[in-house]
C-alpha cells in the first residue's frame, strides 16, 4: 500500500512530539531555565520552579497529571519525580 | 452529658447564667479548633494528611452551615444576623455599660462567626483548588492560601479577645457556654 510509508514517516516525524516522561536519573539540566525548558520539550507544562534543601522543585502538569520534580543542580539529574494523586 | 430532666430552651440549658450552646454547635466550634491547629503548626503542608484534614473542616463547617438553617433557634442564623448598625449599637452600648443580653452570639459575635466561617471556607476552596490540575503549583492560590490562614489567626485572636472581653464585662463565662457542663449545674433553672 502506498500510504504504509507515509503513516510510518509520520510516526517518525511525529516521535519527538510524543515526548517521554522524565525518570529519576535523566540529565535534564543545572539551570533552572534550562530544566524548565528540557521538561517543555517533554511535554510538561512548567507551573512552578522553587529551591528546596539544595534541590530545584519544579510544579509541572502532564496529561491531566500533577507531577513535583526534584533535579539536583550539581549534576542536571532528575532525583526524584511524585506524582501527586 | 444529659442533665437531669429541666431541657433547656431553644435548645440550650443553662448553667448558673450561661446558656450551653448545643452538642453539635460545641463539637464543630471544637474541631474545626483542633484540626486547624493540627494543620497550620503540626503538619507538613505538603503532605496528603494536611488534605484530609482540610476536608475534614470543610465538612464540619458544612454541618454548622446546615445547623444554622434548621438547627434549634439559638444556633440559626436568624437568631444572629450579620448586621454592622447592629454591631456598631453594641460597642456603643458596651462603651456606656449597659449591655444588653444577648440570647445567641452578640452583634460583634455573630460578625466574627460569619467572619471565620468565611475564612475557613476560602482556605478550603484555595486548598482545594491546589489540589487541581488547573491550579496545581499556581503561585497566587498559594499565596491566597496562606494568607488567609494568616487572617484567621489573627481573627482567632481577636475571638478570643472578644470572648474574654465579654466574658468578665458581663459577669458570664461564655467559654463555659461553648465547653458544656462537666459538673453540677449551680443553681438556677430555665
Amino acid at each position: 500500500m502506498k500510504l504504509a510509508p507515509f503513516a510510518l514517516a509520520l510516526a517518525f516525524a511525529a516521535s519527538p512530539v510524543i515526548a517521554q516522561e522524565v525518570a529519576q536519573g535523566d540529565k535534564i539540566g543545572t539551570e533552572i531555565g534550562a530544566i524548565a525548558s528540557a521538561l517543555s520539550e517533554r511535554g510538561y507544562e512548567v507551573r512552578k520552579t522553587e529551591r528546596e534543601d539544595g534541590k530545584v522543585e519544579v510544579y509541572a502538569v502532564r496529561e491531566g497529571r500533577r507531577f513535583e520534580i526534584y533535579v539536583d543542580p550539581e549534576t542536571g539529574a532528575v532525583t526524584r519525580v511524585k506524582e501527586k494523586h | 452529658m444529659e442533665r437531669l430532666g429541666s431541657g433547656g430552651r431553644e435548645g440550650a440549658r443553662r448553667i448558673g447564667e450561661v446558656l450551653t450552646w448545643d452538642p453539635l454547635v460545641r463539637l464543630t466550634h471544637w474541631s474545626v479548633a483542633l484540626l486547624v491547629l493540627l494543620n497550620g503548626a503540626v503538619l507538613e503542608d505538603e503532605g496528603q494528611p494536611h488534605v484530609w484534614v482540610g476536608y475534614a473542616v470543610l465538612g464540619l463547617v458544612a454541618a454548622r452551615f446546615l445547623w444554622g438553617l434548621v438547627g434549634p433557634a439559638r444556633a440559626r442564623f436568624t437568631s444572629f444576623p450579620p448586621s454592622l448598625s447592629a454591631a456598631r449599637l453594641h460597642v456603643d452600648e458596651v462603651m456606656h455599660g449597659r449591655e444588653r443580653r444577648h440570647e445567641s452570639h452578640n452583634p460583634l459575635g455573630a460578625l466574627m462567626a460569619y467572619n471565620l466561617w468565611a475564612t475557613l471556607l476560602a482556605i478550603c476552596a484555595t486548598g482545594l483548588m491546589m489540589e487541581s490540575v488547573a491550579f496545581f503549583g499556581v503561585e497566587w492560590v498559594e499565596e491566597a492560601h496562606e494568607a488567609l490562614f494568616a487572617w484567621l489567626m489573627i481573627s482567632v485572636g481577636l475571638h478570643v479577645s472578644g470572648v474574654i472581653l465579654e466574658s468578665f464585662l458581663s459577669g458570664r463565662n461564655l467559654v463555659r457556654a461553648m465547653v458544656g457542663s462537666f459538673h453540677k449545674r449551680s443553681g438556677g433553672g430555665a
